[in-house]
Formats: structure tokens, C-alpha cells, sequence
């Protein structure tokens, strides 16, 4: 099968200047110009602007917690309106058939859903195994587990940890790992209600400091492609900026991913003592090359918050919107909370918009901030075309801002940045530097070989509007998008790294499970098969 | 033997196929009673989407309460891995089902090794609507609470209502030591089913749970009084986004546990046509309504009453599974504990859409 | 002007809808577009016109003749004019009404007034379970406005009930009040169990002494509170009721003590 798109406006930084090129798939795959070879298909997108798929590096798109939270939630998407059907499901609001297809729509073709339990990795694999059309990956969460706390505070050989941390990898099919407020969720089962990144977990004696610095040490020296994503302590509360700043430093000049930065850009300032140190932040992301973030923008509306923080999670359940809530304390690594919450146009919601963009717009390099709502807990995802327009306009952030709480906004920096991303940035933030991030070799770009995940977006004024409805879609050479619809379902893979077990780590958890849980580790693994498609999962390469 | 039954007779499973697909494609308001493991409720709900049916499990009305629970309050949980590890101090709550009582009593039968480390202790909070449940609790040598004559929901509330220091027109057996046993345990677990008591005890429990954790910790663990429905009700949440009971109209899911109660419909005639599903072994459609019938159940006979009958397969003994389990708190790929040649009922599901007119396969 | 009237032809096969057909809604439709608004909901889904003949013209005063209980939503959103159905009515009738009125002859199903924060929604036969109260997952009930119920009610009468007024005249099911915020419920005739359950504030009024009560409620002893008087002589006047329901000293219970226990229940002595 050979189709050529033609006429189109290419961006495509990572393979030269945008220009106006044709692109070639040849049977799924990126190819060259073929000669004297009649295409199956061609394509007129003059008018239109080629990029490679979207990938999105952070969005709770399935698993336990994202489910809990449509249990909490049914009243939360009922107003969806009935809508011509041609895919299966893909009306039902919220479920893994409709995510799939909002995403694709928009020319989204990677998503990884950033928290999995390593102890419910088979329901968050059997949710992403029902998200259509898209490729999807997820990260195992690590560094509130008795076995890992365990390890560090018994001084165990760092051979040991990665032995672990290789086997939670390759049993629970993940892409990488990430830690969230490291050593918390340990912390609050024996009542510590407040965590930061020196305090110490009961028990083991550990810092938090100590945890992650572990954990990203072993990361890296296993090769896994991400870096360690974490997820920083004191999550949403005045002078977070702080530690986040103290996060950032405490990389030192090894790679880490510090996620949803938004929501730890915020200082004591003001007389709601609550204001914005995005600009500071923003200085210490740029002289700091090792460490990429993602933003977690807030936009306005009605939206649920999801986490495995559950210390965070708790302390938010007075701000319920409504006033409904889960708290689960998991299993090590599991649980989180629940908590719905609508934004406001007030102080507090204005304040964390413009902090976001700030934090976008005041960080250099495209290549290490990335796109994200932290969908559901800053905005969901259908609000990424909205997001695409304030980030490439700042006429349309000024009008936005007269609608918003000036006083917060004057706490900020935001009206004197004009700076406008352009395609090419935008291309990079969404496409070549996740693929770059995640370790994903075979997709981020355009060139020949990768493989055909391609979004053509019809060039207007209205930026929301071109990247709401994407022209055309093609998953792996699939034309799975028209005109901002779906028009078929194929199903993706999960992209997963493959590390093989270590014998004696496998051994040593087949006692522990036995010994602490009274159950055979067979309870918490599963074959490929437990999730009923043809090859759910693909292999990605370790780094050497 | 036979496998398919049109009516009494024996056939071939293609014509069983062919003879269920003609009665669901000319249904005017199909729906399915369902008992499956993870794999045959999402086939299940993607045809009742097509069909635009309805859909709730065998278990339904206990299953309603427990969702009620979450959708109209919420609550704080914890898993059983962490209740066995963690807690020192264990509160069963009304009556827990049979198929729970061996996890119960394996963690009798072990000591935390995480938090306080203390030896268990048991209370168990008892109603005069939960008969059932004080002779599983006296095994664990749990300590009653319980007033004479008092509700499970009213027992919960002066105990509610005592832990903030409120005088009740009635007390509850052994509230002292409750309330010291409250004050030693650093991670305290209430264990409940939605078998424990009507739904509004429930929220009141969980308000208690909230008010210990304003100054200390406390925790629940919900074992469902159906662990496939449970299953069930989690899948349905992310096919549709709602819990069952759901009904679909247009394509559109909408969840209302009045409306698309299976048993009612059927009761009151709006459906015309029952998909029921029973791989339980021995038990019978329910009784009412007389509207036609497709069985899809564990049986070497035709289903009584039944136009079609195919015969298949349970879930975790004739074929592999994945179903959850509360011992776990989540989902478990289950192999075959006896393998059969019965059929899954994901792969009727999909052969009986492949049979119905446009031929479309399932998206899953 | 007449009436446009709504007469039923036979019981519909399925479950309908009828949420569009209020004041609001059929504002400046034409015979033709009202008879073809979809109503059912099943596969072959039925419009207007094939369950109903339509005559009369005056949107302002609908009258739907004939009742089954598979017509829910009657009078949804409702905020100006009357609606009166001379039957019986499903499931959600008059839900999230803000004014009008809508009368119901026959009984209403479940959720009757669910969601309401205004208007006068009266139904003459019995009202099913959860009467104003709110559906699956919503956590406010009845917001306003006055709700009556000259037969029985089924359980959860005035669930989560925050403002407004509910009277019920033959007595009701279990959980009345159930997780009242605030507002007032009056019923006469019995009461099941458990009036009050979780109420944090907010008045129950009954014409006898509720015979089950939670043991979290605790006798006040006899009040003698100027309300009860005031009361009673507004629902004489509003022609709800035609004797004093309480009475010159109500008993009073207070609770639930479980939660805030700022809620009362009044209640006429001597029956």
C-alpha cells in the first residue's frame, strides 16, 4: 500500500526547514519519494500543514484510580449529546472508546498514562487495551512499596534495587518509572500529614530525598530510556515552588522528569499569600539541561482530580467540587484520591493559569518542556486545541486575561511575555522531543522509516479550531481520521520495555508475596493473554 | 452431547447462533442479565450497544447498593494486602459473605508486620437486621457491638455518635474498649460488604471513618458481596462509563438503576427479549414476565422456558480468566482450574454478531 | 385559548420522554414539528404523534389526558405556565422544576420533583421512592419551591432536601429526610423507619410520634415554639391540609447526632 499526501506544508524540525513536500507511507511506514510508482492513494492537502502523530507524555487516561473516578463521577457525563455513531462506544463519555477517539481527532497518536500500581497493572493494561486507534504507554510507580523502602533502609546493594526495579518494569509491561511525593503515601498510613522533600519516612528512616535519588540513580543505570518521572512533594500548596526549586537541584546532572511543574509554581507573596514563582522556576529548568518537565495546565471548568498522592489528595477533600470523595490507601505504590474540582476565573484558578504559562513560555528549549494538562487534574485533554491557541497567540492570552482576576494576574509576568511558539516549537514539544523523552525511536518525525503516524491539520486563523479537528489522520498508515471524525477503529499496542527477570529477584518475590501477603505470586502477575487482543503489547529498546 | 438447544432441541451451534441472532435482531428492547468474567462483559456490553439494550448482572440489586455508595458519597478504602500487613485492629460490619470469611480468617491466623505490629484485635458491629453475621464473627473472637433491637445503621450511628462524644437514647455493648482499641491502633480497618446492612449504614460508616481521620487514621475495606459483579461494574465503567444498570438509546450509554433494572423491565413487559447468562451452574432465569429467552448458561439441558440455549463455559474452571478478586483488591488473570471444551461467552457473543444483519464484528 | 392537550392513544410499548413537552419548549413549534419530537428511546423510537393526539394551542396550560407510568420527565425544567396530567406518571416528574405548576391526578413514580428549586408540584395519587430527592450521583435534592403528595410516599421522601417544602398527607416510607441539609417536611398518616437519617438540619413535622426512631435522635421534651402555629395556618392556607398538624406543643426530637444534629423532629402529642 503506498499513499502520497500532497501538496502539503511539512513541519517536521527534526528533518529540516518546513517546507512544501510531498510525504510518502509505504505499508505503514514513512518512505521516500517513490518514482514512476502509481500511488493507491493520493491525498490533496494543499492548504494544510503535515506533522508527525502527537504524543502526549502525561494524561491519566486508565487504570483504577481513572475508573474510581468515574464511579464518583457518573453525573459528571451526562451531558453528552447523541451524536451520529459510527464507531462503537464512542459516544459513551469518559470510556476508553471515547478517549481514544477525542485523541485521535486531534491528531494525537501516542499517550501514556503516567501512574500505574504495579499491583493492578493488569486492570490499567486491560483499560489501555480498550482505547482505539492510538498506541499507548505507561509508567510504573515506585518508592511508597515496603519492598523498596526496605531495600534502602537496610543498605541492599544497588545491584539488587535495579534487579527490582527490572522485574516490577518487566512484569507490570511498563515504559518507564515514575515516584510520587516519594515515601508520602508510606508516610500518611502512620498519620504524617505533611511531607516534604528532607522529611523522613517512619519506619525506615528515609528521606524522600534519599528515595528518589535512589530511584533515579537506578534508572539510569538500567538504561531505561525515561528518565525517572517524578512527581515532587507538597503538590499544590503555597511556597511548593521551593521544592520544587530544591527537586530540580538535587538532579544533579543526572536526567529526571519533573512532572506537572504548574502545580508547584507557587510562592507565599501577596495578602492571599499565594503567588506565582514561575519565573524562578522557569531559571532553574534552563540552567539545569538534565531535567525536562511537563506543565500541567490548568483551564477553567468543571474536572476531577486524580492522583496517587494520596496525602495531597486528602488535604484537598474540603475543596471538593462536588462534595464527593475517594481516599484509598493501596498497596504500596496503589491507592490515591479522588477529588472533583471546578476551576474558577477567581484569584487561586487565575493565579495557576498564568503560572502555567508562564512556565511555557519563559522555559527556553522546546526540546524539555512538554505539553500537558495532567489530564483530568489541570484541565481534561479535549482543552488542548484552546491550550495550542494561548500558546501560539498572545492576543489571545491578553483576551482571556481581561476575563480573569487582575490582581492575580498582576502577581505574574505573563503580560509582559509575547513571546508566540511557533509551528515548528509546537512540533517539537508535541512530537520529537516526547518521542526523544520516552526513548521512542520509530516515531516524533517524519523521516523515512518512521512509521506512519501522521496529522494534517487545515491551516486557519481559528489555532483551536485547526487542532481540534485534525484533516487526516493516519495511524501507521491507517487513514483513521476525516474531517475531524473517526471513521474506523484499529487498536494499538502498549509500548513497553522487556527486561529480562532476574532469577533471584524473581525468587526472592515469589517468598516475600508468599511470606507478607499469604498469597503465591502468580495473584499479582499476568500473561500477555489475560488481555484479549492480538499482540497488545510492543517491545521497546533499552538504551545500552 | 449437546452443547445448543433451540427450545428443547438439540442442534448444532451454528444453528443455536443463527436462531438467537434472528430473535436479537428483530427485538425491539433486548436485555442481558450478565455473568461473566472481564472478557465476556466487555463483548456483552459492546452487543447491547449495538442492539441498543440494557444491561445489569445477576447480581444486580446488591450491586446497586455497593455502587450507591460511590456515586452518591465516596468514601476512604484500603486494600486487603494492606489491612493483613497494616492493621492491628479489624471492625466487621454487619454481615460479610461466606465466599470472604477465609480471607478474614488468614488474617487471623497472621500479625501485621508494618505500623503499630500489635496483635489483631476484632470488633464486630452487629444489627438486628444482620442475624447471619454473629456466628462468623464469634470465630474471630471478635467483641460485639450491638444494642438490643437496634439496626445495623442505628448501631453505627450512636457508635458515630459516641466517638464525638454525644449522648444517644441507647449505648452499644462494649463501647470502651472500642473506643480505647480506636485510640491504640494506628491503622484501624472496617470491613464491609454491600451485604452489611442498607445503604444509607453504609454512608453513616463512612462518616465515622472521615471523623477518625480528622485527628488520626482509619481506614475500610469494601469486599463485595459479589466478586464478579464487582468485576463487572468496573468494566462497565470503562466501556460506558457508568456502573450497570445502563441501557443504551441512540448509541448513548445512560446509567439509571430505576429504569434499566433488568428484573423490572422484565416484570413490566418494556423489554421483549432476555440474553441471560448463568455460569454458576443450577440456577434457573427468574420467574415473571414471560418474554422470550436466550440462555448462555453452564448446562447439559436446555434451559427451561428458553427459546435458545447454548451451553458454556465458566470462567477460571472450563477456560482461562480474567475476573476480580478481592483477595487481591483488583483483577486477576485466573487459568483454567478444569479445561473444557465449552465455549467462552465472549466467543458466542461475537459469533452471535457476526450472525446479525451488516455482520459487523465487536470492538471487542 | 385552549389548552393544548396531549391525549394519550393506548399504552406506549416503551418508556418515554416526554421532558420537551413544557411551556419552553414547544414555544413557537408548529403542529407538524411537535408531532414529530422524538420521545422514545428504543430502537424504533416513537415521536408525539404516534402515542398522542394533539389539539389546543395554548403552550402556556398543557394538559396531557390519559397517564401510564412509562411517561417519565413530565414537566422537566419547567419555569412558567401549567402542566396537569389527568393520569398516572412514570419515573422524574417535574425534575429540576424552577416555577410553574404541574399537576399530577393519578401517582408519580420515583424521583418525583427531583431536583426542583421552585414552582408548585402537586400530585394526587401516591409518589414513589426518593420524592425530590436527587438521581445517582448528584449530591443536592430538592432545592425549592413547594411539593405535595395528597397519597402516600415511598422511601427517601425529601432525600438530601435543602430548601423548600414537601408535604405528604397519607404518611410515607422509610429514611424520610434522609441527609436533609435544611427545608421542611411535613407529613400526617405513618411514618416507616428511620425518619431523619443523617439530617443535618432542618424540620420533619409529623401529626403523630414516629414510631421507629433512630436511637441518634433525643427527646427535647414539649416545645412551644411559635413555628408550629405558623406553620400549620400556612398549609391550612395554601389548602394543604385542613386542620392543625402539630398542634399548640409539639413533641420535638433533636439529631441526627451522628453528624451535626441541628435537625428537629416535631411531632403532635396525644396520638
Amino acid at each position: 500500500m503506498l499513499i502520497r499526501l500532497t501538496g502539503g506544508e511539512v513541519v517536521d524540525p527534526v528533518n529540516g526547514a518546513t517546507s512544501k513536500r510531498d510525504v510518502w507511507i509505504r505499508d505503514g511506514v514513512l518512505a521516500d519519494a517513490a518514482k514512476g510508482e502509481k500511488p493507491d492513494e493520493i491525498h490533496d492537502v494543499s492548504g494544510c500543514i503535515v506533522m508527525a502523530g502527537a504524543i502526549d507524555i502525561h494524561s491519566h487516561i486508565g487504570g483504577g484510580n481513572v475508573n474510581t473516578a468515574r464511579l464518583l463521577l457518573p453525573e459528571h457525563h451526562r451531558a453528552h449529546q447523541p451524536r451520529p455513531a459510527n464507531t462503537p462506544l464512542s459516544n459513551a463519555g469518559w470510556s476508553t472508546f471515547q478517549t481514544g477517539t477525542l485523541y485521535a481527532q486531534m491528531g494525537f497518536t501516542t499517550v501514556v498514562e503516567p501512574a500505574m500500581p504495579p499491583y493492578t497493572a493488569l486492570h490499567t493494561h486491560l483499560e489501555l487495551a480498550d482505547i482505539p486507534i492510538i498506541d499507548k504507554a505507561t509508567l510504573a510507580i515506585l518508592g511508597n512499596d515496603d519492598f523498596t523502602l526496605s531495600l534502602l533502609r537496610n543498605n541492599k546493594s544497588t545491584a539488587m534495587l535495579d534487579d527490582y526495579i527490572a522485574w516490577v518494569v518487566g512484569s507490570t509491561r511498563a515504559l518507564g518509572v515514575k515516584v510520587i511525593n516519594a515515601g508520602a503515601a508510606a508516610a500518611f498510613k502512620e498519620n504524617v500529614r505533611s511531607f516534604s522533600l528532607d522529611d523522613v519516612v517512619p519506619e525506615y528512616g528515609l528521606s524522600s530525598r534519599k528515595i528518589v535519588k535512589s530511584l533515579q540513580a537506578s534508572v539510569n543505570r538500567l538504561g531505561i530510556p525515561h528518565p525517572l518521572h517524578v512527581h515532587a512533594n507538597n503538590l499544590g500548596i503555597a511556597g511548593s515552588a521551593d521544592t520544587a526549586a530544591a527537586t530540580i537541584a538535587a538532579s544533579e546532572g543526572v536526567p529526571m522528569h519533573l512532572a506537572h511543574l504548574q502545580f508547584y509554581g507557587y510562592g507565599t507573596g501577596g495578602k492571599r499569600k499565594f503567588s506565582s514563582e514561575a519565573a524562578r522556576l522557569a531559571e532553574a529548568v534552563n540552567g539545569n539541561p538534565d531535567v525536562t518537565i511537563d506543565i500541567g495546565q490548568v483551564m477553567f471548568g468543571q474536572t476531577v482530580t486524580i492522583s496517587s498522592d494520596v496525602m495531597r489528595q486528602f488535604s484537598a477533600i474540603g475543596n471538593a467540587n462536588p462534595k464527593k470523595t475517594v481516599i484509598m490507601d493501596g498497596d504500596g505504590n496503589g491507592g490515591g484520591g479522588i477529588v472533583p474540582y471546578r476551576y474558577k476565573q477567581d484569584y487561586y484558578g487565575s493565579l495557576q493559569w498564568a503560572v502555567g504559562l508562564e512556565l511555557f513560555l519563559l522555559i527556553d528549549d522546546p526540546w524539555r518542556v512538554f505539553f500537558t494538562t495532567d489530564h483530568p487534574n489541570g484541565a481534561p485533554f479535549t482543552a488542548y486545541p484552546e491550550l495550542f491557541e494561548l500558546l501560539m497567540s498572545s492576543d489571545a492570552r491578553d483576551a482571556k486575561s481581561t476575563e480573569l482576576n487582575a490582581t492575580a494576574l498582576g502577581m505574574t509576568t505573563l503580560a509582559s511575555v509575547r513571546r508566540e511558539y511557533t509551528l515548528e516549537e509546537i512540533a517539537i514539544m508535541t512530537r520529537a522531543a516526547p518521542a526523544k523523552l520516552l526513548g521512542l525511536k520509530d516515531r516524533g518525525h517524519l523521516g523515512t522509516g518512521a512509521i506512519a503516524d501522521v496529522a494534517v491539520y487545515r491551516k486557519g486563523k481559528d489555532i483551536a479550531k485547526m487542532f481540534r479537528e485534525a484533516a487526516l489522520v493516519f495511524k501507521n498508515g491507517d487513514l483513521v481520521v476525516k474531517n475531524g471524525k473517526v471513521t474506523h477503529y484499529r487498536f494499538g499496542k502498549t509500548l513497553r520495555l522487556n527486561p529480562p527477570p532476574d532469577k533471584a529477584m524473581v525468587k526472592r518475590m515469589q517468598a516475600f508475596h508468599e511470606e507478607r501477603y499469604g498469597l503465591s505470586l502468580d495473584w499479582f502477575t499476568f500473561p500477555d493473554s489475560a488481555i484479549h487482543r492480538e499482540d497488545p503489547f510492543a517491545e521497546v529498546p533499552w538504551n545500552s | 452431547m449437546s452443547v445448543a438447544w433451540v427450545g428443547s432441541q438439540p442442534v448444532s451451534l451454528t444453528d443455536a447462533i443463527r436462531n438467537a441472532a434472528k430473535l436479537l435482531g428483530s427485538s425491539r428492547c433486548p436485555v442481558f442479565t450478565l455473568d461473566a468474567d472481564v472478557h465476556g462483559t466487555r463483548s456483552a456490553i459492546a452487543l447491547a450497544e449495538r442492539l441498543g439494550g440494557a444491561y445489569d448482572h445477576a447480581m444486580g440489586e446488591v450491586l446497586a447498593r455497593e455502587v450507591a455508595l460511590f456515586t452518591d458519597h465516596g468514601g476512604m478504602f484500603t486494600t486487603p494486602g494492606e489491612a493483613r500487613r497494616r492493621s492491628s485492629l479489624i471492625v466487621i460490619v454487619g454481615d460479610i459473605p461466606a465466599a470472604h470469611h477465609d480471607l478474614l480468617q488468614a488474617w487471623a491466623g497472621s500479625q501485621p508486620d508494618l505500623g503499630d505490629r500489635h496483635k489483631r484485635s476484632w470488633f464486630h458491629i452487629d444489627g438486628a437486621d444482620t442475624p447471619r453475621a454473629a456466628t462468623f464473627a464469634r470465630k474471630l473472637k471478635a467483641t460485639p457491638l450491638r444494642a438490643e433491637g437496634q439496626s445495623l445503621g442505628s448501631v453505627l450511628g450512636v457508635l458515630r455518635a459516641g466517638l464525638q462524644n454525644r449522648a444517644t437514647a441507647v449505648s452499644v455493648s462494649n463501647f470502651d474498649r472500642f473506643r480505647k482499641a480506636l485510640a491504640g491502633a494506628l491503622f484501624p480497618v472496617f470491613v464491609f460488604s454491600g451485604a452489611s446492612g442498607e445503604a444509607p449504614g453504609l454512608v453513616m460508616l463512612q462518616g465515622l471513618i472521615a471523623d477518625l481521620n480528622k485527628t488520626g487514621r482509619a481506614s475500610s475495606v469494601f469486599l463485595p458481596a459479589d466478586d464478579d459483579a464487582w468485576g463487572t461494574a468496573l468494566t462497565s465503567l470503562w466501556m460506558t462509563g457508568f456502573p450497570p444498570r445502563t441501557g443504551f438509546s441512540n448509541s448513548l450509554p445512560s446509567y439509571d438503576p430505576g429504569r434499566w433494572d433488568i428484573q423490572r423491565m422484565i416484570r413490566d413487559k418494556e423489554a421483549d427479549l432476555h440474553v441471560w447468562m448463568s455460569t454458576r451452574g443450577g440456577e434457573t432465569p427468574p420467574k415473571g414476565g414471560r418474554i422470550a429467552l436466550i440462555s448462555l448458561s453452564k448446562t447439559d439441558a436446555p434451559t427451561p422456558g428458553a427459546k435458545v440455549t447454548i451451553s458454556v463455559g465458566k470462567p477460571g474452571i472450563d477456560h482461562d480468566a480474567v475476573s476480580y478478586s478481592s483477595r487481591i483488591g483488583t483483577f486477576r488473570a485466573v487459568p483454567a482450574g478444569k479445561p473444557s471444551e465449552l465455549p467462552n461467552i465472549s466467543s458466542i457473543i461475537n459469533r452471535l454478531a457476526e450472525a446479525l444483519p451488516g455482520q459487523r464484528a465487536l470492538p471487542c | 385559548m385552549k389548552a393544548l392537550t396531549f391525549s394519550l392513544l393506548a399504552e406506549p410499548e416503551e418508556r418515554l420522554d416526554l421532558s420537551a413537552l413544557t411551556p419552553a419548549g414547544l414555544a413557537g413549534l408548529t403542529d407538524l414539528d411537535i408531532a414529530r419530537l422524538r420521545i422514545g428511546s428504543g430502537r424504533q423510537p416513537a415521536t408525539v404523534g404516534d402515542v398522542f393526539k394533539v389539539t389546543g394551542r395554548n403552550v402556556e396550560n398543557i394538559v396531557i389526558e390519559g397517564g401510564s407510568t412509562r411517561i417519565d420527565k413530565v414537566g422537566t425544567g419547567l419555569a412558567l405556565g401549567a402542566i396537569r396530567v389527568t393520569g398516572a406518571v412514570g419515573s422524574q416528574a417535574g425534575r429540576q422544576m424552577t416555577g410553574g405548576s404541574l399537576l399530577i391526578e393519578g401517582s408519580a413514580g420515583h424521583h418525583a420533583g427531583s431536583g426542583m428549586s421552585g414552582g408548585r408540584l402537586e400530585i394526587k395519587g401516591n409518589a414513589g421512592d426518593c420524592l425530590g430527592g436527587p438521581l445517582a450521583g448528584e449530591i443536592t435534592g430538592m432545592e425549592g419551591g413547594m411539593l405535595i403528595v395528597r397519597g402516600k410516599a415511598g422511601n427517601y421522601a425529601g432525600e438530601r432536601l435543602r430548601r423548600g417544602i414537601i408535604a405528604i398527607l397519607r404518611g410515607c416510607g422509610d429514611y424520610a429526610g434522609y441527609r436533609m441539609i435544611a427545608g421542611t417536611i411535613a407529613v400526617t398518616g405513618r411514618v416507616g423507619a428511620t425518619p431523619g437519617y443523617l439530617m443535618k438540619r432542618g424540620s420533619l413535622l409529623f401529626d403523630r410520634r414516629p414510631e421507629f426512631l433512630a436511637p441518634t435522635f433525643i427527646d427535647c421534651g414539649e416545645t412551644d415554639i411559635a413555628f408550629s402555629g405558623l406553620f400549620d395556618r400556612f398549609l391550612i392556607r395554601e389548602k394543604i391540609i385542613d386542620r392543625p398538624l402539630l398542634g399548640a406543643s409539639p413533641g420535638k426530637f433533636g439529631g441526627d447526632l451522628a453528624v451535626s444534629g441541628k435537625g428537629e423532629i416535631l411531632f403532635r402529642r396525644g396520638r
